[in-house]
């Protein structure tokens, strides 16, 4: 299942991950998951709730190692490296959690200067032009002296974007950027997912549900299910590819091939029917 | 960056408070306030029993703190405790024929030197002596003086080990200290119930420096302030010959039982004198 | 991070927490060099759990002092001993009353506030996002609230016994009428520096002060990340924090005295 994975940089592809699995408490959270996500475009992964979307996205930032496979990052394989490695390398990486995840000690401006001050030892004046530079680009630059708990979730969203971005990451990991956003708020992240693409070249992961949203902004889909990747292609096609698991999924069926009783025992057993009585 | 600056002067100031509480309880509220003070002077006075006083015990002049006791020395082969007393240069101009006592505040308290001023023209030198001393009363010694009951006695004795029988040790123990002058000299070494006599012998291991100790001494079973641990005192004779090892003190005083005291004055009734006052100086060997 | 404890006894489970603990107190260390880095925050920490510290401890002193006098004076009346009043609420302060009495109060309102906000950091991700910004959590969240514990402790308890002398000469020389002179004398005759301010009050507090905040960061820091288990590992914090502080005060004082 493991393919010979060259240990320098690929040019087309940044992260590489072949044979991954990993246990989670008795649980085969991933089965020899094979998946690519190329440099440069935005790649979306779908899939049913507790499929460990999330979990994968922790694998790719090492803050969780599988029981075996490769997880490759710009050619380096992220479970084997050392805590000083590790975070060099996710100073790269920026991500954009489900809920914002904004340091509530801070304002928005220290937020978005966080990074810097803990990283580098620029001079004030760089520091605020750069944080007033991505605010603006997230269109928040008026909100620089807001208290984190004054800002609407579609704006904590941008603002922790803000964040994600202001070392100019090569990789952008988004971790249900979608949730809980009316339509304006979604539009707007949408068009931020894809700014930042275009313009800058970074390459994005989006975790994400809405098959809507991702046709607008993903290159690539890849649709996972027990521990696999169940389908992957076009977003515009890829639900008419045919399988039971697109149909089920991107067709909203109740029942299919992820079920809809959650594993359990004998009904009739539970409910106190002895099968064997006459 | 401006906020995290005010938290920075907030906490420093927090420290500079702790320490300076810290600060204040080391220098004001311990003993480090009585070894601070300015310029002193050093008075000798000689007692013939310190009690419990003190290092670094306070020196007062009408119950006012004027210095403190600076060492308490029993020069070997003599009977008397060599106390020095640092007084504050303010309070240079005490009279010669000042008085130095020790006294107990209150019934249980510290000891301390209490000066008198006399009325003499001169005025005691940095170095000097006060002559005059009022020593430590033991409170057997005060009431058995009260009592008249005050029994003393002389004796001989040895170099290393003497032996003196008691008719009472009342709770006297084995490693109990051995004072002349109140300061201590030697310990308990054994103590033993005579077989032939009826009363106790004990065995007083007594230093080697302390060998010239006159033969006519006696041995008295003290207690240290009214529910202290007892001891043995040696009141030094006069005698030109020394107590050498082996040698036993004949003539001893025993412990008093409180009970019987207080049992005696209750029957007696209350001579005039006050026994909290005693003040007399106590020649050694008095009768 | 303790998913295995399951329902164990009583004893395991304490056991296993304390082992936890000792753990963990070996990675804040290991991560102490690395939060000098972040040296303003330890400042800033100590902010939070000293200085704001600060009213409860002043006040929490100046009655304990007062009331200890109160109490003494009665007392030694009785045996005619009212001058030995100041010592004894200087002894009884430094030794035993101005190190537990801060630590109680200390795990009280630094301690809690410590679990809180490190356990709901973790609940909404703040801890999680400073790993992937490559900032240490426990070098920029943990180590620095555990030095500023540390260091503040010593501090609160000196400023607690300085105004527990002072409600003890409040009531006892300016209202009950023992001697200025007196109350002080006695006091500086008894008191020893090691013995007494070094011993008690210093290395008590210390101790005190590191294990208060060891167990807070613990707590916090592997409190599930929900509101009942931030809630929990809060409560478990003081709980903890007395009985360590209680326990541990007997130890070091047969060791100290």
């Amino acid at each position: 299942m493991t393919m010979p994975v060259p240990n320098t940089p690929d040019e087309q592809t940044l992260v590489r991950i072949r044979g991954l699995t990993t246990v989670l408490s008795g649980k085969k959270v991933f089965d020899g998951l094979d998946l690519d996500i190329p440099r440069g475009k935005v790649t979306a992964i779908m899939g049913p709730s507790g499929t460990g979307k999330t979990t994968l996205l922790k694998h790719i930032t090492g803050q969780m190692r599988g029981d075996a496979g490769e997880v490759r990052v710009d050619g380096r394989n992220v479970p084997e490296l050392g805590r000083e490695q590790l975070y060099a390398l996710r100073e790269r990486i920026g991500y954009l959690f489900q809920n914002s995840a904004l340091l509530t000690d801070f304002d928005v401006f220290e937020n978005v200067a966080f990074p810097l001050r803990q990283h580098t030892r620029l001079p004030e004046v760089l520091i605020r032009n750069i944080v007033l530079t991505k605010l603006q680009a997230v269109g928040l630059r008026g909100a620089a002296a807001l208290e984190p708990s004054e800002l609407s979730g579609g704006m904590a969203r941008r603002v922790a974007l803000a964040r994600a971005i202001v070392f100019d990451p090569m990789l952008i990991l988004y971790d249900e950027p979608f949730v809980g956003l009316d339509p304006i708020a979604l539009n707007q992240v949408l068009k931020l997912i894809r700014t930042l693409n275009q313009t800058l070249g970074i390459t994005s992961v989006l975790v994400a549900h809405e098959l809507e949203a991702i046709k607008q902004v993903a290159d690539h889909v890849y649709l996972i299910a027990n521990g696999k990747v169940v389908a992957q292609g076009d977003p515009k096609t890829i639900a008419d590819d045919g399988s039971p698991w697109t149909r089920q999924f991107f067709g909203g069926e109740a029942d299919g091939p992820v079920p809809f009783q959650y594993p359990a025992g004998d009904y009739a057993e539970a409910l106190g029917f002895s099968r064997s009585s006459p | 960056m401006s906020q995290r600056k005010s938290y920075a002067v907030g906490t420093g100031l927090f420290i500079v408070l702790g320490f300076a509480a810290l600060a204040y309880l080391a220098t004001q509220t311990s003993s480090v306030a009585n070894r601070h003070q300015g310029d002193s002077y050093t008075v000798d006075a000689q007692f013939t029993n310190v009690g419990q006083l003190k290092e670094r015990a306070p020196v007062k002049v009408a119950g006012v703190r004027i210095g403190q006791v600076q060492s308490i020395e029993l020069e070997p082969g003599k009977p008397v405790a060599d106390v020095k007393l640092s007084i504050d240069k303010r309070y240079a101009s005490i009279p010669a024929d000042s008085v130095a006592s020790i006294f107990t505040s209150g019934l249980l308290g510290d000891q301390y030197v209490g000066i008198e001023y006399g009325h003499a023209k001169t005025f005691v030198a940095a170095g000097g002596k006060l002559a005059l001393t009022h020593s430590s009363q033991p409170l057997e010694a005060m009431i058995g003086k009260f009592f008249g009951a005050g029994g003393v006695n002389d004796n001989i004795g040895g170099t290393y080990q003497v032996t003196a029988n008691f008719t009472n040790i009342g709770t006297l123990s084995v490693g109990a200290p051995v004072k002349m002058a109140g300061v201590v000299i030697g310990q308990v070494a054994a103590i033993q119930a005579d077989p032939v006599k009826l009363d106790a012998k004990v065995t007083l291991a007594i230093d080697d420096t302390f060998n010239k100790i006159p033969d006519d001494s006696s041995a008295a079973v003290f207690t240290s302030g009214l529910i202290g641990s007892q001891y043995v005192a040696i009141q030094p004779g006069g005698s030109p010959d020394n107590l050498k090892n082996g040698e036993e003190m004949i003539l001893t005083q025993s412990a008093m039982q409180l009970e019987d005291l207080i049992g005696k004055f209750l029957v007696n009734g209350s001579p005039g004198d006050k026994p909290g006052s005693g003040s007399s100086s106590t020649p050694a060997g008095k009768h | 991070m303790n998913a295995q404890v399951g329902r164990d006894n009583i004893v395991t489970q304490s056991l296993g927490q304390i082992g936890d603990c000792g753990l963990f107190l070996l990675r804040i260390l290991a991560a102490v060099p690395r939060s000098m880095r972040h040296a303003l925050e330890t400042v800033r920490q100590l902010w939070f759990v000293g200085a704001m510290s600060l009213t409860i401890i002043m006040v929490c002193g100046l009655f304990v002092g007062m009331v200890l006098s109160l109490q003494l004076y009665h007392v030694l009346s009785i045996f005619g001993g009212t001058a030995a009043t100041g010592t004894v609420v200087a002894i009884a302060i430094y030794r035993e009353l101005g190190p537990v009495v801060t630590a109680l109060l200390f795990a009280g309102r630094a301690g809690t506030s410590i679990t809180a906000e490190i356990g709901l950091m973790r609940a909404t991700d703040q801890i999680a996002a400073m790993e992937l910004m490559a900032v240490d959590p426990l070098a920029y969240v943990v180590a620095p609230r555990f030095l500023a514990g540390l260091i503040a402790m010593p501090l609160l308890c000196c400023v607690f016994c300085a105004m527990g002398i002072f409600g003890g000469h409040l009531v006892g020389v300016t209202w009950l009428g023992i001697d200025n002179g007196t109350f002080w004398s006695n006091m500086t005759a008894t008191v020893d520096v090691w013995q007494d301010i070094v011993n008690g009050v210093i290395w008590k507090s210390l101790a005190f002060g590191a294990v208060v905040s060891l167990i807070a960061v613990f707590q916090g820091f592997t409190a599930p990340p929900t509101s009942e288990g931030v809630a929990y590992a809060t409560t478990r914090t003081v709980v903890a924090s007395s009985i360590a502080i209680l326990a541990l005060d007997f130890v070091l004082t047969a060791f100290l005295m």
